[in-house]
């Protein structure tokens, strides 16, 4: 590796914009080309299900798109970069997702909806249960969970396209003047002016391409950001296992490296001369006694002018003589990234971590250092539990069964679950691999995480002289909250205009009706969603959380048990819906509450309750199950002739 | 009361699909819990320039599963759409095809 640092400062993002522009334009294009091919079929089978014609590459990449939400392409970096190595074993169930989310469901379930004509769950939960109060639970289940779930991700979508363009100059200015716009209308003049615009951007250009293209226009944009996402994170992983100068070197690095502190800092400026303003990921070097500290801010500093300090700037404390002279050799002879001596420092605060401190090694070994629990990131029952949670969480999302009731043929379905053991094992070992090693080439970003993504791609981009790729590889969680979004929005529509409104108010609905209500009811979610997402809950990440647990819940064990069990009946599946949901929802209560009471206020230090070490989503699936099978036997079995058509 | 073949297919490779899941399971758990919680820093065992555990824990099983999964679907799970369509025109030709709007 070489001794230069490589990671000074802001770096341009014009090339960041020009693929963003070309990205957008590509996509647009593709709903374009849907829409023609929509105006020749039968419109509410192929808006909503793609005429059920899906090969198995468009199978494949849509199914492995609509998986990977913005979480994978921000939040999973951040945690492999905050724990190290352990985060594989946290990941590691996805080794089995192929297997069991293709093949626990995928056969069955395809052939029940050809057979049943269905083109949404609820819809073929009607048709194998014969009972019309199934089909209601599952659409008001189906729509308020996904609902919740779409408006992090919007939020999300905000937040990545600001990232990508915060250093854009037209970008700046626009945001300006769109400031100025709305600072007099009332319910949104309190709003970050540059978070609203991404928001509209982001929200305008999906809502559009949904909305105009169906499901033919996602599954075509699916494949454009499987595309995007899996080349990005393969450039990305060669160019940093270069630049850390091979794994053997990474691994011998990481083994020195000790968890940093997480400090707060106060600025102020000794000579009291003007304001000043010190970028983010500025080095501080502070005296003290006989030891030299290094510290690296994490967030932008705005210093007054009359002497006063600065307010409280998150900060790292580089620890360990070994990181501590390797950083301070990087930097020296670059006094642009380092903190002039004209501005004072008072350390307020610097926490070790509670499990893993001081500790070499912390990052290439289990349980990971966690700067919350003294027994470590991932004690091996959470790495079992998580292990199941990938697995059935994954198998139980409903934006996966529509897809498994999409493919044309169970040859598509087998060649589909061999293309996506090439493409989760790719994506997502390479993940952990890119930012294990990524902390020797980004230091000390442990206050904001979320960044190491952009920052990352950013750095070695640029280290390598290609900056135009940068752009590509930010465009990867950009196409991941696209694709996660397009598919829950047309899930939801689908449900209201089939299931709700043709099936409960209007049976004979003629196809211009239809073709009209799915483009208001797509389009307004898609509107109602963003305006929601203008002042987003605080608890945005246990939303999330909750949401794609509490689907799981709902869904896995009614439907797995629907179609591989004759006897299983309309009682049953309702029992095992509601019983999910409130397995799930219970074990979050007791947790909350039972911290609440303990004196805890801050919500991130709040956790549901978890028996055994097992998540909430373990038990809710296990519950439904349950409860699912207790119901069915001690009602009536269902009619004979759903029994014999279906099995 | 006689199962379609086809659905008695599914059941079959349910189960070889549960079996496989569980082996996968057992040794990534297994492997990590023995090596990777464990791990001797001061010595460094490596492999490929990787912990030994990721590699035998995470990477080769990662590895052993994409094979299986990829066995699984080109060769145990059967192509019988022809034999289901057949059961499906059966089915309505003995009226036991039922209605639903």
């Amino acid at each position: 590796m070489s001794d230069s640092l490589l990671v000074l400062a802001a770096v341009s993002s014009t090339e960041a914009l020009i693929t963003f522009i070309l990205y957008s334009t590509a996509v647009l294009g593709l709903a374009l080309a849907s829409h023609y091919v929509l105006s020749k079929t039968n419109f509410m089978a192929d808006y909503f299900l793609g005429s059920r014609g899906l090969g198995p590459w468009a199978f494949m990449l849509t199914f492995a798109a609509t998986s990977a939400s913005a979480g994978s392409f921000a939040g999973f970096p951040a945690l492999v970069y905050a724990h190290g190595w352990i985060v594989a074993l946290w990941i590691a169930g996805y080794m089995t997702v192929p297997l069991v989310s293709m093949g626990l469901l995928g056969k069955r379930i395809n052939r029940v909806a050809r057979q049943a004509e269905s083109i949404t769950l609820p819809d073929l939960m009607y048709a194998r249960l014969g009972n019309r109060a199934v089909s209601i639970v599952a659409t008001i289940l189906l729509v308020s969970l996904l609902s919740l779930f779409l408006v992090p991700q919007f939020k999300l979508g905000s937040i990545i396209l600001l990232e990508l363009l915060a250093n854009v100059k037209i970008w700046q200015q626009t945001v300006l003047a769109f400031g100025d716009l709305t600072s007099g209308i009332p319910l949104i003049a309190h709003v970050d002016p540059g978070y609203l615009l991404g928001l509209f951007i982001f929200s305008l250009t999906v809502v559009a391409y949904t909305s105009v293209g169906g499901f033919r226009a996602v599954v075509w944009t699916d494949m454009l950001q499987g595309i995007v996402m899996f080349f990005g994170v393969i450039a990305l992983l060669i160019l940093v296992i270069v630049q850390v100068g091979g794994l053997g070197n990474a691994t011998r690095t990481l083994a020195e490296i000790t968890p940093p502190h997480l400090a707060q800092l106060e600025l102020r400026a000794v000579d009291d001369s003007a304001p000043r303003f010190i970028p983010s990921e500025t080095w501080i070097t502070l005296a003290d006694e006989d030891e030299e500290r290094l510290f690296r801010i994490n967030e932008a500093a705005r210093i007054p002018a009359d002497g006063q300090p600065s307010s409280r700037i998150k900060a790292v404390e580089i620890r360990g003589d070994f990181e501590k002279d390797m950083r301070l050799k990087q930097i020296a002879g670059t006094p642009e990234v380092i903190l002039p001596d004209t501005i004072a420092v008072e350390v307020l605060e610097s926490k070790s971590y509670r499990g893993g401190a001081d500790q070499k090694g912390a990052y290439i070994m289990a349980p990971g250092p966690s700067e919350n629990s003294e027994a470590g990131f991932l004690p091996l029952t959470l790495a079992f539990s998580f292990f199941l949670f990938w697995t059935f969480g994954g198998a139980g999302q409903p934006g996966n069964k529509v897809r498994l009731m999409a493919f044309d043929s169970t040859k598509t379905l087998k060649k589909a679950m061999a293309l996506l053991v090439v493409y989760y094992g790719g994506i997502y070992f390479s993940l952990v691999v890119i930012f294990s090693v990524g902390r020797i080439l980004v230091p000390a970003l442990d206050q904001t995480p979320d960044r190491i993504m952009p920052v990352l791609s950013m750095t070695v981009a640029n280290n390598a002289g290609i900056p135009w790729l940068a752009g590509i590889l930010i465009a990867a969680p950009f196409a991941a909250a696209m694709s996660t979004v397009d598919s829950l929005m047309l899930m939801i529509s689908s449900s209201l205009v089939r299931d709700v409104y043709q099936r409960e108010f209007n049976p004979g609905v003629s196809e211009k009706t239809t073709k009209t209500l799915s483009y208001v009811c797509t389009a307004g979610i898609g509107v109602l969603v963003m305006l929601a997402a203008i002042n987003p809950p605080r608890f945005l990440q246990v939303v999330i959380i909750l949401a794609a647990g509490a689907l799981a819940s709902v869904f896995l064990m009614p439907i797995f048990l629907a179609l591989f069990w004759p006897r299983f009946n309309a009682a049953g599946a309702i029992a095992g819906m509601l019983g999910g949901l409130a397995v799930c929802l219970l074990l979050y209560i007791i947790g909350y509450v039972s911290a609440y009471l303990g004196g805890v206020t801050s919500l991130s230090a709040m956790s549901p309750l978890k028996p055994l070490g097992f998540d909430p989503m373990v038990w809710g699936i296990l519950g439904s199950g349950t409860i699912a099978a207790i119901a069915t036997l001690v009602t009536p079995p269902p009619p004979q002739e759903i029994v014999r058509k279906f099995f | 009361m006689r199962y379609s073949p086809t659905f008695t297919q599914a059941v079959r490779e349910l189960i070889v699909l549960v079996g496989g899941w569980l082996f996968f399971t057992a040794w990534t758990m297994i492997v990590c819990g023995w090596l990777a919680y464990d791990y001797d820093v001061a010595s460094l065992p490596t492999v490929m320039g990787l912990p030994h555990w990721i590699v035998w824990g995470i990477m080769v099983p990662w590895i052993a599963s994409g094979l299986y999964t990829i066995w699984f679907a080109l060769f145990f799970i059967k192509d019988d759409d022809e034999e289901f369509a057949r059961e499906k025109l059966g089915s309505v030709a003995d009226g036991s095809e039922g209605s639903h709007e």
